[in-house]
């Protein structure tokens, strides 16, 4: 809930100290890079010294020769500064480049092994932006923030040595007011920063009014509201147009500000350097060189104090994605490894409840499901079936001693092992961006390409796929837009018969699909059941009828139990739903993991 | 054109359109501009003026002069610069709001074949990115080119006048600045926007990576997806590299002018410099005039291509502003109570569509009567609904409300006269009670609200909101579920007391026991007589219609009750068989 927060506490020492193992990976870069810099300085300051000494000895000493010889060096000079310059903007921008992209991939692989519950309590659009956004603000802030103050830093420190080298004493003199014109702008900065801050608030409140209102255009038209939105609007609008002014009048003041500086630099060089250079005889060139450092003494200045206040506010990207850094992951290799297992699978009075706070969302489950066998599961939105499942996948972790697998403890094994054993149909069949073929192996180079072929063909889907002109290797568009919601489950079921898991957990789709989808969905559900451990969240009476046994599950416990045939007897919850029709929805079921909290 | 919120002026010629509306900003911030660069284009004779003196030894008070001058010239340059860039600043600011408000005042008064055509994240980004682009146009753009020009108008004749040869031997080959800086830009334009590609890749690919985790640890794929990721990751910084191989020559090429005039001055100079033609004083003013050359050389570069791409943003403004609505609002007549609906010979395809979504559909509906519809999945249903309630236009009039064609009905009576819920349920990011009472001019009474909630089996459900009625929902408040929301829009819907309600499959997510109590609520209506026509997938929903539609494939199966249709339609009747009703 902190998105709207602006303010960090994030030091430049804590992003450095965070960035610099990353930097270390390229060392001999780095040197390279710094050397640059330190060259393209001292030739940038030995420059204005080489007009003082033509000027000196030179002109005013009217030597040719020698005046010739100095432009000639000169020229060089200019030409060694370019090629630094040139050189350390290069290689300085590869090697961030460098290090950007092994941040990336370190936050990638963090993320991915962060535990589900990180991906329940946080919504997609937040996770997504600390992964894109907020990783490129940092590079910004890397390679044009951090950057540009060290090098100006550098290039300022070099202008003093100079100018102390000419005269400690003017030097002095000139120089003595920057700490007065330094506090001036930083506070400056400090207002404007907190004008941006609010001018920002404001853009996105009008970002998302105009977003909604696109959104909910035809509720908007419906009740007859477009003319009250056009006044919000403007509304919100001129609230941002304020603060913006606000912001212009305060960033118009920062120039002036480092105008008077420069000139009361520059003026009091000419005046006390010209009282000095008549009173201790400091050469005429000397002043000149003097005065070209202090003319470019004010840009670096300027540039730092921007860039200092531009990334002030990146400084919360950064942290956001520090902590992603900090969350603590799951370790998916440790424990016990099995090849093949058998997949009997008993629950021990299993109790589960999400946080210690929140009421028990499985309470004292018993259950013995015998290898190769079959489980319906019935029961409403909130009666745990959810929760079952995300228990069996480990992606929460059940209390010891409480669910067996094969017999074992499941916290004995690895998660990928489990994982790797237990496969899961979901209600929303998610697929990737790719072909139908990518979709179906995930391109795990244990998928051949026969075993994606031969699940597709068992189910009837190669024949759907032949006869609408498509191939296995068609493409699939981002979320699956151009498929049915029945085709992505098809696809999700393919899936597991590609892999090929002892236990199958199915999430039966109750979306409206066509007849043609519907059959290849039921004979899927027959060939991924056969022979299989299975437990099935079912909503077609047919498919929940040949479960070798049914749990009816109703606030966390198991309500009934036994065969159809048992539990028809008993004149129950089942019953009653079994009743109500054949093609009724048995039990209502939300998307995936909404159970959660 | 004849919409009054667009000027023709606007289109054709909007830098024109901005500056006369804005004027005197613009000619202020102009004005201040000027003044500021004649200023400090003579602030470096004072400084030749200063070192001449110190050259020549002059007395110690006529350099504190010099200084003095110095500083007061600098201190006049701080105030004509605030004041040039406040009042520029207002001018362009102002601008963009004029511009932000005509956009989102013609988008909102559009129709439904607009946002098919235009996503949500174009449009957004129209209204804030392009408008932005337009605003660094005709802002900082025209700024830096008039900036430009005046530097130039200003500073060339002061360094003829003060040195005729020496000026165009530095500055031989400052002309080249411009071009090689337009020359760099296209190179890093170029390679940025692939570096922008492949940056979108890399956004995309975690995007899908992030929603799909479940089944990327499900399926113990993290190593999969790790060495996919980095081939992409790879690929953007080989982007990134060929950028900064551009990007890395930008500084050295903008200083190119002045190093190169620097070292031309050192080799023209000593000559008259030997023989004291000229002082020390005017090489460092020269040597200031040359640097102070090469903004406006760059200035011409960075103009020109920020211009040209706010005009590329504001061609896509305009080609929004001239689409026309194809839900025009010309309406005159007024409502006074719902008496009839007629739906004669109604026939629609969606644009594009050759195939017509409704044929020849006809039906009347009176006051106070409740009208089915039903039929498989794709029959027209929904659509039938958004014609009825103009969300879509009709090719040709065929519905009438008391005998007056709807195009003809003002917008506002129109939508005071019927309440359409449609099948998605959509709430805004407001608290309950703004949501529940966005239908109408002034807010309701709690009891009222309470009492409505009651109806439609939502008050315990929202009293138990941590904020009750005020609870925000959306995004950054609470989430309801599916169910809630749709009882919630229901209950919007009435409270509008809208004598005529649709209501498009809403009841299906909510339970029979739900149902019955909302069906009731809607049969009890608060003064008036309600007149209902309720699309259902459930029969159990319509049993009680005065009359029953039956759609299939865009045409009218059957009307009649319950027990006719029965008998008369083959859909109907295998509907009824599966849901048991038969």
């Amino acid at each position: 809930m902190n998105e709207d927060k602006i303010k960090s506490n994030l030091t430049w020492g804590e992003i450095l100290r965070r960035l610099w193992p990353y930097c270390q990976r390229h060392l001999v870069l780095f040197i390279f890079v710094i050397f640059c810099l330190v060259a393209m300085t001292t030739t940038s300051r030995i420059m204005p010294f080489l007009i003082g000494h033509i000027i000196d000895f030179g002109i005013q000493a009217k030597n040719e020769t020698y005046l010739m010889k100095m432009v000639w060096i000169y020229l060089l000079f200019q030409v060694l500064y370019t090629a630094f310059q040139f050189a350390f903007n290069f290689f300085f921008q590869k090697f961030g480049n460098r290090v950007l992209y092994y941040l990336r991939e370190d936050l990638i692989r963090h993320v991915q092994a962060l535990p589900v519950s990180y991906f329940n309590k946080t919504p997609i659009g937040r996770i997504v932006t600390r992964l894109t956004n907020d990783v490129s603000t940092l590079s910004e802030l890397f390679t044009d923030g951090i950057m540009t103050m060290v090098v100006e830093t550098i290039i300022l420190v070099g202008i003093l040595i100079s100018m102390a080298i000419i005269s400690p004493k003017l030097a002095l003199v000139t120089m003595c007011l920057t700490p007065l014109f330094l506090y001036l702008s930083l506070r400056l900065s400090a207002q404007i920063k907190e004008i941006l801050r609010h001018s920002k608030k404001k853009l996105s409140d009008l970002n998302s009014f105009v977003a909604e209102t696109i959104n909910g255009i035809k509720v908007v038209r419906l009740y007859g509201k477009i003319p009250r939105h056009q006044m919000i609007f403007s509304e919100f609008s001129g609230d941002y147009r304020n603060w913006l002014l606000k912001s212009i009048r305060k960033y118009a003041l920062l120039p002036p500000i480092m105008n008077i500086f420069s000139a009361v630099t520059i003026a009091t060089a000419l005046a006390y350097g010209g009282f000095l250079s008549l009173q201790e005889g400091i050469a005429i060139g000397s002043l000149v060189t003097f005065i070209l450092n202090v003319q470019d003494f004010v840009p670096p200045l300027r540039e730092i104090l921007e860039k200092y206040q531009q990334f002030q506010n990146s400084l919360t990207s950064c942290e956001r994605v520090f902590q992603v850094f900090d969350e603590p992951t799951e370790d998916v290799e440790k424990g016990l490894n099995h090849a093949k297992i058998q997949g009997k699978l008993e629950f021990r009075d299993l109790s589960f409840q999400y946080e210690p706070h929140l009421p028990l969302a499985l309470k004292k489950i018993n259950l013995v499901v015998p290898a190769g066998t079959s489980v319906g599961l019935v029961g409403r939105t909130g009666s745990g079936k959810s929760t079952l499942i995300a228990l069996l996948q480990r992606f929460y972790e059940p209390p010891p001693l409480a669910l067996f697998v094969d017999g074992h403890p499941i916290e004995t094994y690895s998660r990928a092992t489990i994982r790797h054993h237990i496969g899961v149909v979901q209600q929303e069949g998610f697929v990737f961006r790719g072909s139908i073929r990518e979709n179906i192996s995930l391109n795990d180079p244990a998928i051949t390409p026969q075993m994606v072929e031969s699940a597709v063909d068992r189910i009837g889907y190669l024949a759907y796929l032949d006869k609408s002109g498509r191939s296995l290797e068609s493409k699939v568009e981002e979320r699956g837009a151009n498929l049915s919601s029945g085709e992505r489950q098809i696809i999700a079921f393919a899936r597991i018969l590609a892999f090929n898991p002892e236990i199958l957990i199915l999430d039966e789709a109750t979306a409206s699909i066509d007849s043609q989808t519907e059959q290849i969905l039921q004979k899927a559900t027959r060939e991924a059941t056969k022979d299989r451990t299975s437990i099935v969240i079912a909503h077609r009476l047919s498919t929940i009828k040949s479960c070798d046994q049914i749990v009816v599950l109703g606030d966390g416990e198991i309500k009934e139990a036994g065969t159809h045939a048992d539990l028809m007897k008993k004149n129950g919850f089942y019953n009653q739903l079994a009743v109500s029709g054949e093609n009724s929805i048995l039990s209502t079921s939300s998307g995936p993991g909404t159970a959660f909290p | 054109m004849t919409d009054k919120n667009i000027p023709d002026l606007l289109i054709k010629h909007p830098l024109l359109f901005y500056i006369r509306s804005q004027w005197k900003p613009f000619s202020l911030g102009m004005f201040f501009l000027l003044i500021t660069n004649l200023i400090d284009g003579l602030s470096p004779l004072v400084i030749k003026q200063g070192i001449d003196q110190i050259t020549a030894k002059a007395p110690v008070a006529d350099i504190l002069k010099t200084g003095g001058l110095f500083f007061l010239a600098m201190a006049t340059l701080a105030v004509t610069r605030y004041y040039w860039r406040s009042f520029f600043g207002t001018y362009h600011t102002l601008a963009a709001d004029d511009l932000r408000n005509r956009v989102f005042r013609h988008l909102s008064e559009m129709g439904p074949s607009f946002y098919q055509k235009n996503p949500v994240g174009e449009l957004m980004s129209l209204l804030t990115n392009d408008v932005q682009a337009f605003r660094q146009a005709i802002g900082s753009g025209v700024l830096i080119l008039v900036d430009g020009v005046s530097i130039i108008a200003i500073l060339l004749p002061i360094m003829l006048w003060l040195e005729p040869t020496w000026t165009w031997k530095t500055l031989i080959f400052l002309p080249l600045v411009p071009f090689l800086i337009w020359k760099v830009n296209k190179l890093i334009y170029e390679r940025f926007k692939k570096q922008q590609d492949e940056l979108a890749d890399l956004s995309g690919f975690s995007q899908e990576l992030v929603a799909g985790i479940r089944v990327v640890k499900s399926f113990v794929q993290e190593k999969q997806k790790l060495s996919a990721f980095n081939s992409i990751n790879s690929k953007f910084e080989k982007a990134s590299n060929r950028v900064a191989s551009v990007d890395a020559l930008f500084v050295p090429v903008m200083q190119f002018g002045v190093a190169s005039g620097t070292v031309i001055l050192l080799f023209i100079a000593s000559g008259d410099l030997l023989t004291g033609v000229a002082t020390i004083g005017t090489l460092v003013a020269f040597q200031r005039y040359i640097s102070k050359m090469v903004w406006p050389m760059t200035a011409l570069g960075l103009g020109i291509s920020q211009f040209q791409k706010g005009m590329a943003a504001f061609s896509r403004i305009r080609a929004t502003l001239e689409q026309i609505s194809d839900l025009p609002s010309h309406g005159t007549l007024q409502l006074q109570d719902f008496e009839s609906l007629k739906v004669k010979d109604l026939t629609f395809a969606y644009p594009g569509n050759p195939v017509s979504v409704l044929q020849n559909v006809s039906f009347e509906l009176r006051a106070g009567q409740k009208m089915g519809i039903v039929g498989p999945v794709g029959s027209g249903k929904s659509t039938l609904l958004h014609l009825l309630s103009r969300l879509y236009p009709t090719s040709k009039p065929a519905i009438s409300i008391n005998d007056m064609a709807l195009e003809e009905i003002q917008e506002i009576s129109l939508r005071k006269t019927l309440a359409f819920v449609p099948q998605d349920p959509f709430l805004f990011s407001q608290s309950v009670r703004e949501n529940l009472s966005y239908g109408l001019d002034e807010p309701e009474t709690m009891d009222v609200l309470k009492s409505l909630t009651g109806a439609v089996d939502l008050l315990g459900e929202v009293e138990s909101l941590p904020q009750g009625f005020d609870s925000q929902l959306g995004e950054r408040g609470v989430n309801l579920s599916g169910g809630q929301k749709q009882r919630m829009t229901i209950a919007r819907g009435l409270l509008t007391r809208a004598p005529l309600v649709m209501l498009d499959d809403s009841l299906s997510a909510v339970d029979h026991k739900t149902e019955q109590v909302i069906q009731e609520a809607l049969r009890r209506n608060l003064e008036r007589r309600r007149t209902q026509i309720i699309v259902a997938h459930r029969l159990s929903s319509v049993l009680d219609a005065d009359q029953i539609l039956v759609l299939n494939q865009g045409t009218v199966e059957a009307i009649g009750t319950h027990a006719e249709l029965l008998a008369k339609s083959a859909t109907y009747r295998s509907m009824a068989e599966l849901q048991g009703l038969a």
